[in-house]
């Protein structure tokens, strides 16, 4: 009787007092059950969080997250969205009967017009986005056969009239030759087709990628190879001149992705690597300075004591000792605020985004100062001092990298909000990535009665208050330290600190270059 | 040693006991950053000759045990009684993030081992979090079969996993 009791429990079936009563004693009785019923929802506990992407697996006794690429790669072939459909489809091409009725109906391309609309952009404000016959603005119409161009930094969500929704990441060329049938010459194409809508191709000069009713992503690379990565249900891939050839495909399930390098190379299979494909690379340089991640901005940085974006030369220094537990930022639409952390107190996180103090990573005395994006920084933040910020790093220029970099003086963090993020460019996040250095290594020469100091920093990425990167004691001579941390989807804040080493009160700046924040594209019924 | 190392090592068997005590998801998360905020500021009181993790998973347990007074307050018949809890805390696993990466890697190997159609139903139930009616609507079955099969793959993983860590060493 408690046997079922247990299964309905487990099934998430909603219990009566009496039978929950029944079950505890059940389960008290013998203690072989209870160990039964703890590794069981272990077992649960865990599936949820690998399905999710967000297992971590971690080296040595560092804490530095490594991606989860593999875990778990072997179980993820199952379509989980539109099952029925892509699997009776997969089924159905496996007897040889449905590939003749697949390209036939994929390559009729649809009999009506389509209409296909501009529904957002993204990208730096001054850039011509002008195709030949198409304006690209929000709401404009896409011509049939009419090339359209997207430059490097640009994106352009697209709505079809059979509900499809696209995201055209550039620099791309792509032309809509049909209701149903797009050729993409260079570029990354993600695509989310509703079930009714199933069979869509996507050309390109490697192969032709069929739709099984699904959402996927198409990347052609100027070389001639394409990609396919497959989010969600099924997608065929057919080879140019051998659509009607029985054999002269593949099946891509979702979780899987492939790679063709030539219309005659053999397709290569693999776990889908979800980092690369359709990302959306938000530059948090660019959303430090009041955009949305695609602008380009690099010059300026926030004020901690007003949570304000000033311009490069930035006049406020803020003296040791003086912490504002948490200043919001204003005007600065996805940078929820700035956290600046006293020493030696211990890691409280109130849940919305403030980082009030961070326990053994806040030693010596808080010194704060601005936070600045861009390159190289003006050496303002002392008084007196003059010059230019050091922005090189063993042998890497920070100021070269894509977005440049986030200078922090210890000890402070800043919270950038991912959900709004993800609401505002319809994506789910997917990696944070970013090269963290201690700055202090050009400072040799020109501080040179501070050679016996080493001027130390700890360094953290804290995803909702939780730390995923932590990096004690960075030196001018470890060098620049690759992050490259998974995010969950259902993450809301990200958390960038830089703490003082404990070392020596000044001098403890942190650099981090190329600061981006991958986002996917994301799919309709999420 | 310092805090966010300790806290680090910890984690993953603090979040592991709160999200198999707290069926929700959603209720869980939350329950998780109250502990992590819990043993933030009781962090002075840890006894440094102690080990960290039994200390962490004692205030955790109160937090759980927390909600399910606010639950059972609002009158929703809840399985662990103060009792029960203590009881399953002896069944949580003891070990720090090595233990919790070999267990993700059982977890995975074992996975593998089921049939496409099995990992297909618990992927829609775990990865989709779909309820057992809807998936047996889509699998064409009837519900208490998606429910006899989940409960057997469950059953089976749970095996394969300590056979696997026992081979290990590490069970």
């Amino acid at each position: 009787m408690s046997d079922s009791l247990l299964r309905r429990y487990l099934d998430a079936e909603t219990l009566t007092e009496a039978e929950v009563s029944e079950l505890r004693g059940w389960l008290l009785d013998d203690r072989s059950r209870l160990r039964s019923l703890a590794e069981t929802v272990r077992v649960e506990s865990e599936l949820r969080r690998m399905f999710a992407g967000d297992v971590t697996t971690r080296t040595g006794g560092r804490a530095d997250v490594q991606p989860n690429a593999g875990v778990c790669a072997g179980a993820l072939r199952f379509p989980s969205r539109r099952l029925l459909p892509a699997v009776a489809a997969v089924a159905l091409l496996a007897l040889g009967a449905t590939l003749a009725l697949l390209v036939g109906r994929f390559s009729s391309g649809g009999a009506d017009d389509p209409t296909i609309r501009i529904a957002a952009l993204s990208g730096p404000p001054d850039t011509p986005l002008d195709s030949a016959a198409t304006t690209l603005t929000i709401g404009a119409s896409i011509t049939i056969d009419d090339p359209l161009s997207l430059p490097a930094g640009v994106s352009a969500s697209v709505r079809f009239d059979d509900g499809t929704r696209g995201r055209l990441s550039g620099p791309a060329t792509l032309t809509v030759r049909s209701g149903r049938r797009i050729a993409l010459d260079a570029g990354s194409l993600f695509l989310d087709v509703p079930g009714s809508s199933a069979g869509w191709l996507v050309d390109t000069p490697a192969a032709t990628f069929a739709d099984i009713g699904t959402a996927f992503t198409v990347e052609a690379d100027p070389t001639g190879s394409a990609r396919v990565g497959v989010h969600e249900g099924a997608v065929a891939v057919l080879r140019p001149g051998e659509a009607r050839r029985a054999g002269a495909r593949a099946t891509i399930n979702a979780g899987e992705q492939a790679i063709v390098t030539s219309p005659t190379a053999p397709v290569a299979v693999g776990a889908l690597q979800r980092s690369t494909l359709a990302a959306i690379e938000l530059q948090l340089t660019d959303i430090l300075l009041g955009g949305d991640g695609l602008g380009g901005r690099t010059d300026g940085g926030i004020d901690t004591s007003t949570g304000r974006v000033t311009e490069r030369r930035l006049p406020a220094y803020v003296p040791p000792g003086v912490a504002r537990p948490f200043v919001p930022a204003r005007g600065v639409p996805f940078v929820e605020g700035i956290s600046t952390v006293m020493p030696n107190s211990s890691i409280r996180y109130t849940g919305d985004g403030r980082i009030a103090a961070l326990g053994g990573l806040a030693s010596g005395t808080s010194h704060v100062d601005l936070i600045r994006a861009g390159g190289p920084v003006h050496g303002n933040n002392e008084p007196g001092s003059g010059g230019i910020m050091p922005d090189t790093v063993g042998a890497t220029n920070f100021s070269r990298l894509p977005g440049s970099y986030l200078f922090l003086h210890a000890s402070l963090a800043v919270t950038f909000d991912v959900a709004a993020l993800g609401r505002h460019h319809d994506a789910v996040p997917g990696r944070f990535t970013a090269l963290i250095a201690n700055a202090e290594q050009s400072r040799r020469t020109r501080v040179a009665e501070r050679e016996h100091t080493t001027f130390t920093v700890h360094a953290a990425v804290l995803i909702d208050g939780r730390p995923v990167f932590v990096r004690r004691s960075l030196s001018r001579d470890d060098g620049p330290v690759l992050v490259d941390v998974p995010i969950d989807r259902s993450a809301r804040y990200l958390t960038l600190y830089i703490g003082d080493g404990g070392d020596d009160q000044t001098c403890d700046w942190g650099l981090i270059g190329a600061p981006i924040l991958h986002m996917t594209p994301r799919p309709t019924t999420q | 040693m310092a805090f966010a190392t300790l806290w680090v090592d910890a984690f993953p068997a603090i979040e592991s006991f709160v999200t198999a005590a707290i069926r929700s998801a959603a209720d869980a998360s939350d329950v998780v950053q109250d502990v992590a905020t819990a043993i933030a500021e009781r962090f002075d009181d840890y006894d440094r000759a102690r080990p960290f993790l039994p200390w962490a998973i004692g205030i955790a347990k109160n937090r759980v045990n927390d909600h399910f007074r606010r639950r059972r307050r609002a009158g929703e018949p809840v399985l662990f009684d103060a009792t029960l809890l203590d009881a399953f805390v002896d069944h949580q696993p003891s070990g720090g993030e090595t233990e919790h990466l070999l267990y993700r890697r059982a977890l995975a190997a074992c996975l593998a081992t089921l049939t496409d159609r099995v990992q297909g139903l618990i992927r829609l139930r775990y990865g989709q979090g779909m309820g057992i009616s809807q998936i047996a609507s889509l699998a064409n079955t009837n519900a208490d079969a998606v429910s006899s099969a989940l409960f057997r793959a469950r059953d089976a993983l749970a095996t394969c996993i300590r056979a696997r860590l026992a081979s290990e060493g590490t069970g």
